[in-house]
């Protein structure tokens, strides 16, 4: 599991000592995992919520000890990717609509690329969102995806060489 | 362009991604309703009632007899003997049976459940039950009026024996085992389907396979046939692929390198040790359940010395893995929530 947060144990005497960590956590962090599905899914709606039930999901186990563990970031990532495999499998991985949704805000569009990474098979989406969104290093995307270290450099590098090609065959 | 430009617009392109969160409370609440789901699971059964004087002498009266036979239709509703249209089931199809599985379908949707293959039910001749949701065994009588009736119900006033395992580690096989007896103190529709023991309620269809199908194994000469590789890709690239979920033995022989694989062989899906040298102790009655994940739970398991089969009259091997695909995120999804993936197998090539 990744271990990308240190343990924040609530106040013993405060009451609200969880709330307020998870809150501080969803704050900081959600919009992170969100960034990241939409990468995987294409649809920034699908993706909000799927962000929001992996965060309940959490926040029912927060505290039991979720809240002080030092992998809930890798926690919540591994149940986001899920959540979003699963989604795609219940569809059928139907190939994301590039045009359904725009992700984008109005300063940064780079609608090539966007159509380039719309484009990879599903694997090599999550493994692009996870290092260019989460900054993950590849051993921390293989323990997040369930896989080796050696399939996710190797998905990541499919990806990029994948996307370079995209985009060189479009100008 | 070179992968530091490709970095670089990957990484403006996606820090531009907006999206539009619920407020923290929405989610907290959003857990709570999980958190409570949860706690309506794990309610304790119901104590048990006072017994009525006049349901016990009624019940006395009513109780068949040792030796005798109580007749059921094969969809359990009727044991009407005088309806000689009635296809009838003797109830003692049950006895000495034991059927296990985790296929559990909530109105329409299949139901998560934690551990492989944890719903065992053991029928014994004398109108007794073990249940189990993968961690306990209850021990319980049944109430044979209602299991002619086409209900399989345990008789809430007898007595009830049951392993203590704490299962500290899977409290969620011990919220299984409470269910169960919940489900079997209200009763449930039951049926013989083929080999497969298909209980319901409005709501709920669970179906359990029967443990010694094919069992004991019979010895099969590999030379028998021919199989012919069954090779399949990843279906991103337009082809197929198989996820098995494989028991920890498998893994540990998989990392040996006992790699086992799976062949269409006459047509059926047949799964065997690579070096057709016998199975590794413990791996069979994995393999049978890996198997069983892939192919769905309407085929009839067989057990060999080289391999375990799967068939089925109308095997259609696309469908079953497109149901394989949505039942194993189904068991996926019990690995989600504790970080790990149960996928070990993965098998290329293309379906000829």
């Amino acid at each position: 599991m990744v271990k990308v947060r240190e343990p924040q144990p609530a106040a013993k005497d405060d009451p609200s000592g969880d709330s307020a960590s998870f809150a501080e956590l969803y704050e900081s962090f959600a919009p992170t995992v969100a960034r990241a599905v939409v990468a995987v899914t294409g649809s920034p709606a699908v993706a909000e919520d799927i962000t929001a039930e992996a965060f309940a999901k959490a926040w029912e186990r927060w505290e039991a000890g979720l809240g002080d563990s030092p992998t809930a970031k890798g926690w919540i990532w591994t149940v986001a990717m899920n959540l979003a495999k699963r989604r795609f499998r219940r569809r059928r991985e139907v190939p994301l609509d590039r045009t359904a949704e725009d992700p984008f805000d109005d300063h940064v569009r780079d609608l090539d690329l966007w159509r380039a990474v719309a484009d990879l098979p599903r694997r090599q989406r999550q493994v692009v969102a996870l290092r260019y969104v989460a900054g993950l290093a590849e051993h921390e995307i293989g323990e997040v995806l369930g896989v080796s270290t050696g399939a996710a450099s190797a998905s990541l590098a499919q990806a990029r060489r994948q996307l370079r090609h995209t985009l060189e065959e479009a100008r | 362009m070179n992968e530091t430009e490709l970095d670089q617009r990957l990484e403006r392109l996606m820090a531009g991604v907006e999206t539009h969160l619920p407020p923290v409370g929405d989610v907290r609440q959003r857990g709570e309703r999980l958190a409570t789901r949860r706690r309506h699971i794990r309610r304790a059964s119901a104590s048990v009632a006072v017994i009525v004087p006049v349901l016990l002498f009624s019940v006395f009266l009513l109780w068949p007899q040792n030796g005798d036979s109580v007749q059921v239709t094969s969809d359990g509703t009727d044991e009407t003997m005088e309806s000689p249209s009635t296809p009838e089931v003797d109830v003692a199809q049950l006895q000495g049976r034991t059927f296990m599985g985790d296929r559990v379908t909530e109105d329409g949707d299949v139901r998560l459940l934690a551990g492989e293959m944890p719903l065992r039910l053991s029928f014994d001749a004398e109108g007794q039950i073990k249940t189990s949701g993968g961690c306990n065994t209850t021990e319980a009588r049944l109430d044979l009026e209602a299991l002619a009736q086409g209900h399989l119900k345990l008789e809430p006033w007898g007595e009830r024996f049951s392993t203590l395992a704490g299962c500290l580690t899977t409290p969620e096989l011990m919220d299984q085992d409470t269910w169960l007896i919940d489900l079997l103190d209200s009763g449930v529709a039951w049926r013989l389907n083929g080999y497969y023991l298909v209980l319901t309620t409005e709501q709920l269809e669970i179906r359990l396979f029967d443990r010694a199908d094919q069992w004991p194994p019979s010895r099969r000469d590999p030379a028998d046939s021919t199989p012919q590789d069954l090779q399949y890709a990843d279906e991103e690239q337009e082809a197929w692929y198989e996820e098995s979920g494989l028991g920890q033995q498998l893994q540990r022989e998989r990392e040996t390198g006992w790699l086992p694989v799976w062949q269409l062989d006459d047509g059926r899906y047949v799964f065997v040790p690579r070096e057709r040298a016998g199975w590794p102790p413990g791996a069979v009655t994995e393999a049978v359940d890996a198997g069983m994940h892939v192919v769905g739970y309407w085929v009839t398991p067989g057990l060999f010395v080289d391999r375990a089969t799967f068939e089925a009259s109308d095997f259609d091997l696309r469908s079953a893995f497109l149901t394989q695909f949505v039942h194993h995120e189904e068991l996926l999804e019990a690995f989600d929530e504790g970080g790990e993936v149960g996928v070990v197998e993965r098998v290329e090539g293309a379906i000829r």
